[in-house]
């Protein structure tokens, strides 16, 4: 086939398009709406991968945690291990709680002030790990060295390793930093989307 | 509202573009409505940073081909789709002589390169060599010698067959 008869079966096409809108108002938006619920399913992926990371140390730090001394040792792996036990948790509880949102079938009121509530929490929980994510790495520091080189760091020289720590403690800040950001745009259009659909509603 | 009433406007208005690119861009149907609805939704989230700077379908399309040259790279990652197929409105105008052409064409598009691919498309809705190349990337003058070379791909297959 050549260009003309592809030009000749174009204008064709074109007029058969306009004949047959596929689109309208609601599947537009349910399309939008599936693609957010998807980014949540990523942010999920991602959260729970940390999470499987995260409670694993904090799991090795519980079974360890006999074994620290002196007190502030111990101290030390007992709020790391705190932290990384629990925090995941919180945090895959509020991701879900968001994406499993009944919206089908609900009064708007009633969906936006859920929403309202979830994402107040979800919000929190973010800013508690900003916050915190930044300083466990000193917090952490005297439990995972005993961990590491079974010493402690306040009367043997930490190893050039914590060098190498303290970069990766800027990593996490920043990384932090970003997915705090990515998230807060993820749920302003997810907002943005339950106020439509709900116009949407108000039109039928 | 304002936003979302404009968007969802603009897609309505311009539906043929994002049906032509993934047309070309995809072999079957699975494909063909998750690249749909990934364009539908790069609009979505473009629309608030495109200031009029080019036409709506020069941006749409600028759009429609950067997700579609990104989904053919990216791993094949599966979404949730809504279904499309349902909501095609049967029309009385149905040619499926026309339809069975359409196909042998896109079947024809399918074989050129990538790029190849968009420039033929943007060709074909009547864009002149300027505007196709200020969506790819291109000069007027390098649009117009990939033109020549395409033509001479299509005499050429249609010459072996």
């Amino acid at each position: 086939m050549d260009l003309d008869q592809m030009e000749e079966l174009w204008k064709s096409q074109n007029e058969q398009l306009n004949n047959q809108k596929r689109l309208n108002k609601k599947l537009i938006m349910d399309i939008t709406q599936q693609r957010l619920k998807a980014k949540w399913d990523t942010v999920l992926q991602y959260e729970t991968l940390g999470a499987v990371v995260c409670i694993s140390l904090g799991l090795v730090l519980l079974f360890k945690l006999g074994y620290f001394a002196p007190w502030y040792i111990f101290l030390s792996g007992l709020l790391t291990c705190m932290y990384m036990l629990l925090f995941p948790i919180f945090t895959l509880r509020s991701i879900f709680r968001l994406k499993n949102m009944t919206v089908e079938n609900a009064l708007f009121t009633d969906v936006m002030k859920s929403y309202t509530v979830r994402k107040r929490e979800f919000v929190t929980i973010q800013k508690i790990g900003l916050f915190f994510n930044s300083i466990l790495f000193v917090i952490s520091l005297p439990a995972l060295n005993m961990l590491i080189n079974g010493k402690d760091i306040f009367v043997a020289q930490p190893p050039l390793v914590y060098v190498g720590l303290g970069i990766l403690c800027v990593f996490t800040i920043l990384a932090s930093v970003w997915a705090y950001k990515k998230y807060m745009r993820v749920l302003v259009r997810t907002e943005e989307l339950l106020k439509d659909m709900d116009n949407e509603l108000a039109q039928q | 509202m304002e936003f979302n009433n404009h968007f969802t406007d603009l897609i309505k208005e311009h539906e043929g573009i994002i049906y032509k690119v993934t047309k070309i861009y995809t072999d079957n149907k699975e494909d063909e409505n998750d690249l749909y609805q990934e364009i539908v939704f790069q609009i979505y989230k473009g629309l608030p940073s495109f200031k009029g700077q080019a036409k709506p379908s020069t941006w749409m399309y600028r759009v429609a081909l950067n997700t579609a040259f990104y989904y053919l790279k990216k791993e094949k990652r599966r979404v949730p789709t809504t279904a499309l197929d349902n909501l095609v409105v049967a029309y009385e105008g149905y040619d499926p002589v026309l339809e069975q052409q359409l196909e042998k064409m896109y079947a024809a598009i399918h074989k050129l390169k990538d790029v190849e691919k968009a420039i033929v498309v943007l060709y074909l809705e009547g864009k002149p060599y300027e505007e196709i190349g200020s969506i790819l990337g291109f000069t007027a003058n390098n649009i117009g010698t990939r033109m020549l070379r395409i033509k001479e791909k299509l005499k050429e297959k249609v010459r072996k067959k």
